[in-house]
């Protein structure tokens, strides 16, 4: 029987820092050729043998086939740890686990992408993904804000999706330090949303970040006529194996690490806790 | 679905321990400190067969507390050492409920990622289990038809007599052993009294579930912001002792340990309670379950619904030990039995919300 | 059998598709006395700054072969002095009014697109790119794809208006900068602006122009804007507006086959006064006598 506890090693080729406490990792597996087979929006358990594991978005595009990517934030001691790496460091990985977004059903869609502070992380590879088979998919706009703009991840993506055609992309900050031109917005994503030009009719929203946020992004979308089943948004809990063994990520009935972190808007209204209840 | 295989008569246990000992590393309920506990036995034991006997359910046997994943070396990456779990393992006297309880974690612990100790380790266990001819005052088997009477998932079955054992075969590994014993059919006398006994003990069982098992996810569903969670779990410890004798709980954690020598070190999994607050911890101190009426209302509402949800198994087999072992001390609420009892909390929710005028629900906050 | 040659632009609906490019036509003051002003599909006011502007030293425009520079310099008496006087005289004619705007800094076009809020009779807002950008140490904001992203944010975060940005075509990637504003949120796209040119007087050696350099317009640079045009519309599906030597309605044809839904008339009009009532008439003629209905029947059909 395989042991699905056991991590495979793989090795830091690149760390791009993003922000002071957040960078991105790139990793080859070092015993196997082919890289990672999974769905943006999927999660590695990371280990670092002797201290600990803990679930990451993968957050490269699927397509990039030899190297994955993981974009961490210093929060506690496993991530902090996770900081002190350098190139050329290895770590266990298990995985890919979890649902991820909906690629399938977003075939020829627009596609509503919201995000706030680090949860623009797991929809990076949905991204990269609809600007390299930009056929497959319809407009793309991109709403994400972060409290200030030393905070915004992914910068120095900004420029090449920019480049992509029908690609829009806004953003805001809660407050801009005194000095730093920022001609963008300034207030909460929600109010991004009246730049949105797409039909809802014909468009997919996948929404990541703190569940206050989504909980009122879910409202507006609602109020402009999407369809609960087109939206959809990624939920976080704690998890310790990702395998629907440990029991710590349940919400209700659901395990986060198995029947998500990816989940329909009527499947979390379906959950105890009016967890985005988005009451009109 | 009663087994097919003819019963046999014992006369002691002593000959069956002693015959399994040969194979197995035999472990059993015998006394300790004023209780009972599953340990290892010898043919000369004396082994308790009472209802829901031990603090901790044989579970603990198949998924233990501390137990080691793999050993890792450290240096250019890392080496993986799995451990080798090969032992043969029997256990005696491990009740319908209990068993019942082990075929909903063969669920938890199988499917797409199979969890490969839990499976070593069950396949080479032989389950004696007994059949229990009487029923606690805590115990509610019958309202979830796990007790007092195993009819299948067993290697070898006991039903105490009056002056015996009855002894049924349900597979080859129990073949197997009783192939070496010469042992008398039981006779129908013997079976009769199997039949009273059992009939007995249901027909005495004083604690029922006021709302049958299927209708229990509507119920939930329906009460879940119910004033009656709240005085409830106010006077709860979040001690986690349900969730330690709960003989369906397998909730763990994983930790690393390093030798001091910093290049070499094991990865654990340890047993951990969802009562527990930092159990649902995440970084930067959130926690998706910090109101203990959070904590109160998953334990429960996930044994006696949503296990059913999410492996077709009942979570809750109403082996009453959650009631036995909760320390709430209901003498001195005044209430009739402790805080953890499902049928009660059952029993709460049913009451009319007037009741409990006045009572103030939290208001959930953010994590 | 009547042609219909109204279009939406941005959410402006325009009875005809044709518009004067700003910068020659003023407030119209002087035109009205040839038609009535209120014909045109749109009217594009003069580049209006925050603060008044005097521009260049003269001479400031020379005619060359089949075209013209000029270094104006983008004189205008200041946002002000507009909203007091141009652009309560723009309203009489009715029609929908689109105020191109210019600064040398993010926040100069952020704070003109404020100070626009509300004022009855805006429709659009045009941003004239071409700019240099002074902390950008004077590069234009059009000229990369960088600043061009930055300079429309920072108009479209400070604007419900439809928001135009008028590309210039002084750079080595017109379709980039193009997905570039529309990146930022820009509803449509106009070009081209004009082209740097020099001219050089060869009985004085000197430059005709006072500047040295300026903007080249008129039939010279038509194929350029063709082209331009043909190739955003491959990239970007926001409305364009096709600028840059449209003498006659032959000429605006060709823009709308590249892909242009509407037209902006720019030097034509030092020539011929009319010329735009005279590219709208010939418009139309074009269509009915093709047995077309529609001037949407034209928008990108040109055939590869």
């Amino acid at each position: 029987m395989k042991n699905p506890y056991i991590a495979h090693p793989a090795i830091i080729t690149n760390i791009r820092q993003e922000t002071a406490e957040t960078k991105t990792y790139t990793l080859e597996f070092t015993k196997q050729k082919r890289g990672l087979v999974f769905i943006p929006g999927q999660f590695n358990m990371i280990s670092l043998l002797g201290f600990g594991e803990g679930p990451f978005s993968i957050t490269s595009s699927p397509l990039r086939k030899e190297i994955f990517e993981h974009t961490i934030r210093l929060v506690g001691s496993l991530t902090g740890q996770i900081n002190r790496l350098n190139v050329g460091d290895i770590v266990g990985i298990r995985g890919p686990y979890g649902s991820g977004w909906p690629v399938g059903l977003a075939k020829n869609k627009d596609l509503l992408i919201i995000a706030g502070g680090v949860g623009l992380a797991p929809l990076r590879g949905l991204i990269d993904m609809a600007i390299e088979q930009r056929n497959g998919f319809g407009e793309v706009e991109i709403m994400y804000g972060s409290r200030k703009p030393e905070n915004l991840i992914f910068t120095s993506d900004y420029d090449n999706w920019r480049s992509a055609p029908n690609i829009r992309l806004f953003l805001t900050v809660d407050e801009v330090p005194k000095g730093i031109e920022w001609p963008y917005g300034q207030g909460v994503v929600t109010n991004l949303l009246k730049f949105s030009k797409i039909n809802p009719a014909n468009a997919l929203a996948f929404i990541c970040g703190p569940e206050i946020m989504m909980r009122f992004i879910v409202r507006s979308l609602l109020i402009r006529e999407f369809a609960e089943k087109n939206i959809f948004v990624s939920m976080e809990r704690r998890m310790e194996c990702g395998m629907a063994k440990c029991g710590r990520c349940m919400i209700g009935p659901k395990y986060v690490c198995t029947d998500g972190p990816v989940f329909s808007y009527p499947e979390v209204k379906a959950l105890p806790h009016n967890l985005l209840a988005a009451s009109l | 679905m009663k087994s097919k295989i003819k019963a046999l008569k014992l006369e002691n246990l002593n000959i069956l321990i002693e015959a399994v000992s040969q194979k197995y590393r035999a472990y059993g309920p015998v006394a300790k400190d004023g209780e009972h506990a599953f340990k290892v036995i010898d043919p000369e034991s004396k082994l308790y067969l009472g209802c829901a006997a031990t603090m901790l359910p044989a579970k603990y046997i198949l998924q233990p507390v501390w137990q080691d994943l793999y050993s890792f070396k450290l240096g250019n990456g890392f080496q993986i050492e799995e451990p080798r779990l090969d032992e043969k393992l029997a256990v005696f006297g491990i009740s319908p409920c209990d068993v019942n309880a082990l075929l909903a974690l063969d669920r938890v612990f199988g499917g797409k990622f199979a969890d490969p100790y839990y499976w070593k380790r069950r396949e080479n266990t032989l389950i004696v289990a007994a059949n229990c001819t009487e029923v606690s005052k805590e115990s509610f088997c019958t309202s979830w038809d796990t007790g007092p009477e195993l009819y299948s998932n067993y290697d070898l079955l006991i039903t105490e007599l009056s002056d015996g054992y009855i002894l049924e075969v349900g597979s080859a590994k129990g073949e197997n052993v009783v192939a070496q014993l010469s042992l008398a059919e039981a006779t129908q006398d013997d079976l009769n009294e199997k039949t009273a006994r059992l009939d007995s003990a249901r027909a005495n069982t004083e604690k029922k579930l006021p709302v049958a098992p299927d209708n229990l996810h509507q119920f939930f569903r329906e009460r879940f912001n119910h004033p009656a969670w709240v005085p409830n779990s106010d006077a709860c410890f979040s001690c986690g002792n349900c969730t330690i004798v709960c003989p369906t709980c397998y909730c763990f954690d994983i930790r690393d340990e390093i030798m001091p020598s910093r290049n070499a070190g094991v990865r654990r999994s340890e047993w951990d309670s969802c009562q527990l607050l930092e159990f649902a911890e995440v970084g930067f101190r959130a926690n998706f379950r910090r109101p203990r009426i959070d904590r109160f209302k998953h334990r429960t509402i996930h044994k006696l619904s949503w296990m059913k949800q999410q492996y077709g198994l009942t979570g809750c087999v109403g082996c009453g030990r959650c009631v036995r072992w909760c320390p709430s001390w209901p003498e001195r609420r005044g209430r009739v039995t402790s805080l953890a009892d499902p049928v009660e909390i059952i029993a709460d929710l049913m009451e009319p919300l007037e009741k409990y005028k006045g009572v103030e629900i939290p208001v959930r906050e953010a994590a | 059998m009547s042609v219909n040659l109204s279009v939406t632009l941005a959410g402006i609906k325009l009875k005809n598709p044709v518009m004067p490019a700003s910068g020659t036509f003023g407030a119209g003051r002087e035109f009205s006395e040839f038609f009535d002003v209120g014909r045109l599909g749109a009217i594009v006011a003069k580049t209006v700054t925050l603060k008044p502007r005097e521009g260049n030293m003269p001479p400031r425009i020379c005619e060359t072969t089949s075209g013209m520079l000029n270094s104006i310099g983008l004189q205008n008496e200041g946002l002000e002095y507009f909203l007091k006087h141009d652009l309560p005289y723009m309203r009489k004619f009715k029609i929908p009014i689109i105020v191109n705007i210019a600064g040398n800094t993010l926040e100069e076009y952020a704070q003109i697109c404020r100070d626009l809020k509300g004022i009855e009779g805006v429709s659009a807002i045009e941003l004239n790119i071409s700019c240099p950008n002074i902390k950008a140490g004077g590069i234009a904001f059009g000229a990369s794809s960088r600043l061009a992203e930055q300079v429309t944010a920072a108009a479209r975060y400070n604007t419900d208006l439809p928001l135009i940005v008028k590309l210039t075509p002084n750079v080595y990637n017109i379709s980039k900068i193009a997905r570039a504003v529309v990146s930022a949120g820009a509803d449509a796209v106009s070009l081209i602006n004009t082209l740097v040119g020099m001219s050089i007087d060869i009985n004085t050696f000197k430059p005709q122009l006072a500047n040295y350099t300026g903007g080249l317009s008129g039939p010279a640079i038509k194929p350029v804007a063709v082209r331009m045009v043909w190739e955003v519309a491959q990239t970007v599906n926001v409305p364009i507006i096709g600028i840059g030597g449209i003498m006659t309605a032959e000429d605006a044809i060709e823009f709308f086959l590249a892909g242009a839904t509407a037209v902006a008339i720019g030097t034509a009009n030092f020539i011929n006064p009319t010329a735009m009532i005279d590219i709208i008439n010939g418009i139309e003629r074009f269509l009915s006598e093709r047995g077309l209905t529609d001037i949407r029947q034209l928008v990108g059909k040109v055939r590869l």
